[in-house]
């Protein structure tokens, strides 16, 4: 069942002269299977929107509704049920690591579901398989010992082992090398095809989302200010320019190349697929060169 | 975010008392300290009374300020009057006496403390201890040094506090229950949280030194100052009714 967000405002420390708005008047439909890229500067209300969606935040105004449920309107001893079904991912999940291996701090959220040891074994086996962590070589390791990377998907996977259907990161990407956020890609992409994850990831750069994204969302002071598929990127250059987000490189390319009247499919999303189009439009050229 | 204001959280303003040099408030506030204890009950101590309420007020802070900083302080005072009550060994009437002379008495060392607190930010506060400390450093005393640990820690407190949040969110997400009805298992709980925090802290002390390090900070030898400290007439007029008030209350 997909979530719904209908008119949802967000102020910090109403009625106090600190009062800061973060969100206003959101109105969204998040589908099923979904991975959802949401975009800003910092500020815009990017991390609000994830903690609304799990429960860690009560909205001013407007209903949350996942599963059917209006979680806003659900009192604040059941709110638990909603963060397992509701994963969130905070920033730099790796400062939360607080157990002495990591088996023991993957099985730490299940049990304390009161999953029987054997069902917790099985959740943490996969949570680990999902995040690329082999399991006979990780889960006696030391969480301190692990590198940057290795300890981000030990962050992640904590959340995995929940079961959680959809899942909130917030900056997963952040201080990671190329390496580190390829293999967060995998586990997000197997996560969405074996289990149909519905899946919102928040970052501030733009190109780490496309390879991994189907629709992006940019917000604004506090609002949404752009809904689009991911392989539309390259037709809204200009008003992605004007939000204050640099697009990615390649989708600038082809919008410049497709502005200066060359007849090429803008439509794509990873920088292979933009040459792919390049070169069949010099392909085409050719021909017509050789034709002509 | 943590809701009331901490104690002795300083409240910027331009009042008389904020525009005083610190050194001139410590030194109004060890003499009131130490006249409170010394003074009798409950005249002198009346006068007392009657000088750190008009330092309040002076102080432009807000009695919402006072308030709700001395509200935790409150059960401190509450609980030593009520052993002071039930434990000393004078007659009924006299313990009362002596139990709200105790805690008349804590009540202005406090708020003495507060109002400190309340017109003095920290960064000036721990420069103005530095150069009272000073003549300390003839005898090989780390002055600078004590005066620097006491202003990374004041610093840092900030940070600690929305470590501290943001950690029990995260472990929140976690499925972890902080409102659990057992206390036992509820401590439990904050271990999910007290842990990362304090990895996060040794962390972060350890960058510290590295980046004071690799910009050649070192503890000895002169530093220069860009605010530098000077007292003004009225910081002495300030002493001078302060110290006024206590010499009054020595006579009486």
């Amino acid at each position: 069942m997909p979530i719904k967000i209908k008119g949802v405002t967000h102020i910090y420390k109403k009625g106090t002269p600190f009062e800061k708005k973060a969100l206003e008047d959101i109105f969204l439909n998040i589908e099923n299977g979904e991975i959802l890229g949401i975009m800003g500067k910092s500020g815009s209300g990017k991390s609000t929107f994830l903690q609304l969606l799990n429960g860690l935040l009560r909205p001013c105004r407007g209903k949350i509704i996942v599963d059917d449920y209006d979680i806003t309107m659900i009192p604040a001893d059941e709110i638990a049920a909603v963060r397992r079904e509701v994963g969130l991912v905070f920033q730099f999940p790796e400062e939360q690591i607080f157990e002495t291996d990591v088996y023991k701090e993957i099985a730490f959220g299940p049990k304390n579901l009161g999953i029987d040891e054997k069902k917790t074994f099985e959740r943490v086996k996969t949570a680990m398989k999902l995040t690329g962590l082999e399991y006979v070589k990780f889960k006696d390791r030391r969480p301190n010992e692990l590198s940057g990377g290795e300890k981000r998907r030990v962050g992640i996977a904590d959340i995995l082992a929940l079961n959680p259907r959809y899942l909130l990161l917030d900056e997963p990407f952040a201080a990671l090398d190329y390496e580190g956020r390829r293999k967060i890609y995998q586990s997000i992409k197997e996560l969405n095809q074996t289990r149909g994850t519905t899946t919102i990831i928040v970052s501030h750069n733009l190109e780490y989302l496309v390879p991994v994204c189907n629709r992006l969302l940019i917000l604004a002071d506090g609002r949404v200010k752009l809904d689009i598929k991911i392989d539309e990127i390259a037709l809204y250059i200009k008003e992605i320019k004007n939000l204050g987000v640099s697009p990615p490189l390649h989708h600038e390319v082809l919008y410049y190349l497709k502005e200066k009247g060359f007849n090429i499919n803008v439509k794509v999303r990873t920088r292979e697929e933009a040459a792919r189009e390049i070169a069949k439009y010099l392909g085409t050229l050719k021909d017509e060169v050789k034709s002509g | 975010m943590v809701k009331n204001i901490g104690l002795g959280q300083y409240i910027p303003g331009n009042s008389i008392l904020h525009r005083l040099d610190p050194r001139s408030k410590v030194i109004g506030t060890v003499i009131l300290v130490v006249g409170t204890f010394t003074s009798a009950y409950p005249v002198e101590t009346g006068i007392f009374l009657g000088t750190v309420l008009i330092l309040g007020a002076l102080s432009q802070v807000g009695i919402r300020y006072y308030f709700d900083s001395l509200k935790p302080l409150l059960y401190l005072i509450l609980i030593t009057a009520f052993f002071q009550v039930l434990l000393a060994e004078e007659e009924l009437g006299q313990r009362f006496d002596a139990a709200l002379n105790l805690g008349l008495r804590l009540f202005i060392i406090i708020f003495s403390m507060q109002v400190l607190m309340g017109t003095t930010s920290p960064l000036s506060l721990t420069s103005g201890m530095e150069k009272m400390l000073s003549p300390l450093k003839r005898i090989k005393f780390p002055v600078h040094e004590l005066i620097m640990i006491m202003t990374i820690s004041l610093r840092f407190i900030p940070l600690y506090i929305e470590d501290w949040e943001r950690i029990k969110k995260a472990q929140m997400s976690r499925g972890i229950n902080f409102e659990e009805k057992s206390i036992i298992k509820r401590l439990k709980n904050y271990i999910s949280v007290l842990i990362p925090l304090l990895r996060i802290s040794f962390q972060r002390a350890v960058d510290l030194a590295t980046a004071m390090e690799s910009r050649c900070y070192q503890g000895e030898g002169e530093r220069s100052h860009l605010n530098v400290l000077k007292f003004t007439p009225y910081d002495f007029m300030y002493i001078g009714i302060i110290g006024g008030v206590w010499l009054i209350t020595i006579w009486l």
